[in-house]
């Protein structure tokens, strides 16, 4: 197997069970369902009272939380390269790392690519949850 | 013995926050943040400022404490106990014949004498400019300006306590450093900018809908620190017409959140840092 694939594969499941990362998906799925819940009763009265010409599934419903969701995901992202490079060099696993047959732009790339993929699966999840929470409750 | 031990370990502190590298890049950018807002203020004000404005302009000192002071609170509640975590120095402290809540009472000293001197000097250098700048204009409400300006400075103060003794209690509690300081930011982020937005308050609101709704919403506002203190600035605690005392009479909940929380967290951090087995 192409070690830059190891390397992916181990990061990946190595941030996706960190604590930190793990409580930051809950805030934003709970962020997801309560915006999906309450858009039951906010996007009708939108529907009622404004006559914006606007589709108010993206300008309320969609729009009110992905603006916080996207905030709390560059945090995510910021974390997920502070916690995988810092916490390597503190328990010095990058140091064994770096010791194996392996060139440093490999390790450098798979770390990039496994965050990367990593980033991307919350992301689309998120904005799926996002979409189907406010479908689902609105009935839209 | 025991205060002189605890005046021991709070300038043996004081000496670490004021030498570590880190705390002085970030002192460093705290004050060129504060020299900004300055002349940003004084940039936005080229026409002639009226006396509401202008006595409102005189307080900008708190936003400015409150916005950047609190980066460093965060920073300096992290470095007193995870620092030592990582040198290994907590331990050899501990091990010493000393209580646990002599060095705890010394670190907790040392950041708020240091957060009162620095902050003590971001109001001197912010009123001595605006007094270069608009001193002419001042100088009638000055005696007013002074008046208030304890409490403001008070609550102000206890803002970014309240946020250090959050990141020193993160700190006692998580064992990895990066994740203490990773997750003390986070728990800035969501109290000052998520919870008291619509994606979450405001949709609270309205998934219970009703007078239940609009009771919990207002309850729950009430409770976050930022809304406390924006409340109060609503109800004319920069307003130069309206009495000090009048104010922190319609808004005596707020201002008692604030000493409220304090005296909570460092409760809870005297507790967390005397049961640990070991830090």
């Amino acid at each position: 197997m192409n070690p830059i694939f190891i390397i992916v594969k181990q990061q990946f499941s190595d941030i996706i069970r960190e604590p930190l990362v793990i409580f930051i998906i809950l805030v934003l799925v709970v962020l997801s369902i309560i915006n999906g819940l309450a858009s039951t009763d906010l996007l009708h009265y939108a529907d009622e009272s404004l006559s914006d010409g606007n589709d108010h599934f993206l300008s309320i419903g969609l729009s009110n939380t992905l603006y916080h969701t996207s905030i709390l995901l560059s945090i995510l992202s910021m974390f997920i390269g502070i916690l995988t490079v810092a916490e390597e060099r503190i328990s010095g696993s990058i140091g064994v790392l770096l010791t194996k047959p392996l060139y440093r732009r490999d390790v450098i790339s798979g770390k990039f690519a496994g965050l990367s993929l990593f980033l991307f699966f919350i992301t689309v999840l998120i904005v799926v949850l996002c979409v189907c929470s406010i479908m689902v409750f609105y009935r839209a | 013995m025991s205060v002189n031990n605890t005046l021991i370990i709070a300038q043996k502190e004081l000496s670490d926050i004021v030498n570590n590298k880190w705390v002085l890049i970030v002192l460093i950018i705290y004050l060129f943040m504060v020299l900004s807002f300055i002349l940003d203020v004084n940039d936005q004000s080229t026409k002639e400022l009226n006396d509401e404005q202008l006595f409102s302009v005189m307080f900008g000192w708190s936003q400015a404490i409150i916005s950047y002071g609190t980066i460093i609170g965060i920073m300096i509640g992290f470095f007193t106990i995870s620092n030592e975590k990582y040198n290994k120095t907590l331990n050899t402290l501990l091990s010493k014949p000393l209580y646990r809540d002599t060095i705890i009472n010394g670190k907790l000293i040392a950041c708020i004498g240091f957060l009162l001197l620095l902050f003590g000097l971001t109001v001197a250098i912010y009123i001595s400019l605006m007094l270069i700048l608009y001193g002419n204009s001042a100088y009638h409400f000055l005696i007013m300006v002074l008046d208030r300006l304890p409490i403001i400075f008070f609550i102000s103060f206890l803002y970014v306590i309240i946020y250090m003794l959050l990141s020193m209690m993160v700190s006692i509690i998580v064992r990895r450093q990066s994740v203490a300081l990773l997750f003390s930011i986070l728990l800035y982020v969501l109290m000052s900018s998520i919870l008291a937005t619509m994606s979450f308050a405001g949709n609270i609101y309205h998934i219970l809908g009703g007078q239940i709704g609009s009771r919990i919403y207002y309850y729950f506002i009430n409770l976050l620190p930022d809304c406390a203190y924006q409340l109060m600035v609503m109800h004319g605690l920069n307003d130069p017409s309206r009495n000090i005392f009048s104010v922190l009479n319609i808004c005596w909940a707020n201002f008692f959140l604030f000493p409220l929380y304090v005296i909570v967290l460092i409760v809870l951090c005297y507790i967390s840092f005397l049961r640990r087995d070991s830090v």
